[in-house]
């Protein structure tokens, strides 16, 4: 039953929480009418591979909690590029870069305050380049799961369904990972951009970001690069939750210490060119230094609070895990033979 | 013949009649997995994964009353017709009914394409 148990939390991690349990709970119980039907057929209990082969004729994951779906959204211009299956996961990974590019953005506009006159075009070309991006992927994602090629339905399947081996622990979604990886890899992308646009920005106002800026770019891309890593890793092993719980962690601990050094660097803009500036270039950059240092304060009293709860998390994950460990038989599927 | 339009149009046929079928059925009380083998019995075979959604869809719409039981050691949720339910199948099977007859009619009186041969 254990490969049951597998298919069906699956399905429970892509299902709305207010109707997961009730759904899981039907859904079990007309796998088990199955199960019996046939095993009352050929007279004896089902192997694990009739049982997994039972599972895949009933449809993959994605295919099924997407059938109970009240979310119908779906992004299309003319023909459906985005179906109601992956909208939901499209939406959130089109919300999370979006609004990271927003508040850099605005968060640079307000450093700069009155320098910078085009906010809204730089928010418009920057918003414009994540959304092509991200929609491209998950559109050609979505002919991937429409596809009529069985190679291609097969490696969606593969995908989709839980790994043959694995226990009970809760999993990392299949589906969130490889959504994280396309956020990242997108941001990963757009990090050069945004960092030209910062620095034109300086530059109109003859100032040039300091050498302590070309650490976090470094970091910044290591910690996404990590955060890929980790997304692919899970999505491979999606029952290594601590893998995502450490790696999240590890990442927030490394934001607050970068942002910390930051603070600690004091120059955060320099004099562009000659490094010989006027008293107008000097007031702007005492402005522009002071807004970077109230930006960072703020970044890092959040980072502080977030690297909090990450490290209560894992201390609660490893008491969970010790204590569970003897009693972890709680089955969905057998819950329901009573 | 194009058989993916030809699909296409089948399943647009058929979908608003596994509704009138299902509610029909289920004037009897059924769980899931029986209502779907009485359904395919009478030639109505529907997919799983189409008849549980639309089963939470007419119940959530008040056509249906569901329960959870107890039957060979196992819980089921039962399905039945509700009051609102039991007065809206009267209406769409009379409204079906009204559809044959006009079809009925129309494939009689349209002229029969000219044979080959």
């Amino acid at each position: 039953m254990h490969r049951l148990d597998a298919y069906l939390k699956t399905i429970a991690q892509l299902l709305p929480a207010a109707e997961r349990h009730d759904i899981v709970k039907e859904l079990s119980e007309n796998l088990l009418s199955h199960i019996e039907d046939r095993e009352a057929r050929l007279r004896r209990p089902l192997t694990d591979a009739e049982i997994e082969a039972l599972a895949r004729d009933f449809g993959s994951p994605l295919e099924v909690a997407g059938r109970y779906r009240q979310d119908t959204r779906v992004l299309a211009f003319g023909r459906i590029l985005v179906g109601p299956v992956l909208f939901p996961f499209y939406a959130k990974v089109l919300a999370f870069n979006l609004g990271i590019t927003a508040a850099a953005i605005t968060i640079v506009a307000a450093v700069l305050r009155t320098q910078f006159t085009n906010l809204p075009q730089t928010l418009l070309v920057h918003l414009s380049i994540q959304f092509g991006i991200v929609t491209v992927i998950f559109s050609l994602a979505e002919r991937g799961l429409g596809s009529r090629h069985e190679s291609f339905r097969a490696a969606y399947q593969a995908l989709l369904t839980p790994p043959s081996r694995g226990s009970d622990h809760s999993r990392v979604s299949r589906l969130g990972s490889l959504s994280q990886i396309v956020a990242l890899v997108v941001l990963l992308a757009w990090l050069p951009a945004f960092g030209n646009a910062a620095r034109g920005a300086l530059a109109e106002i003859g100032l040039a970001l300091a050498p302590a800026w070309h650490a976090v770019y470094v970091t910044l891309a290591c910690l996404w690069g990590a955060g890929i890593v980790q997304a692919a890793i899970n999505v491979v092993r999606p029952q290594w939750t601590r893998v995502y719980w450490v790696t999240r962690a590890a990442s927030d601990l490394a934001w607050l210490v970068m942002v910390t050094a930051l603070l600690g660097a004091g120059a955060w803009v320099v004099p562009l060119g000659t490094g010989v500036s006027s008293p107008a270039v000097s007031r702007v950059a005492h402005g522009v230094s002071h807004g970077i240092f109230v930006s960072l304060v703020v970044t890092a009293v959040i980072s502080a609070i977030v690297v909090f709860f990450d490290l209560r998390r894992l201390a609660g994950l490893e008491r969970g895990r010790r204590g569970g460990s003897s009693g972890r038989a709680s089955s969905t599927a057998e819950e329901h033979r009573t | 013949m194009n058989p993916e339009l030809y699909e296409n149009l089948r399943l647009e046929l058929r979908r608003g009649s596994v509704i009138v079928a299902v509610l029909a059925q289920l004037r009897q009380e059924h769980y899931g997995y029986m209502l779907r083998k009485a359904l395919a019995d009478e030639g109505m075979a529907i997919d799983e994964n189409t008849l549980y959604p639309l089963l939470r869809r007419l119940e959530s719409q008040g056509l249906l009353v569901s329960q959870w039981r107890e039957e060979d050691k196992r819980n089921k949720r039962f399905y039945r017709l509700s009051a609102d339910g039991e007065q809206i199948l009267a209406r769409l099977l009379e409204e079906w009914r009204n559809i044959t007859d006009s079809l009925t009619r129309i494939a009689d009186d349209a002229p029969s394409a000219p044979r080959r041969g």
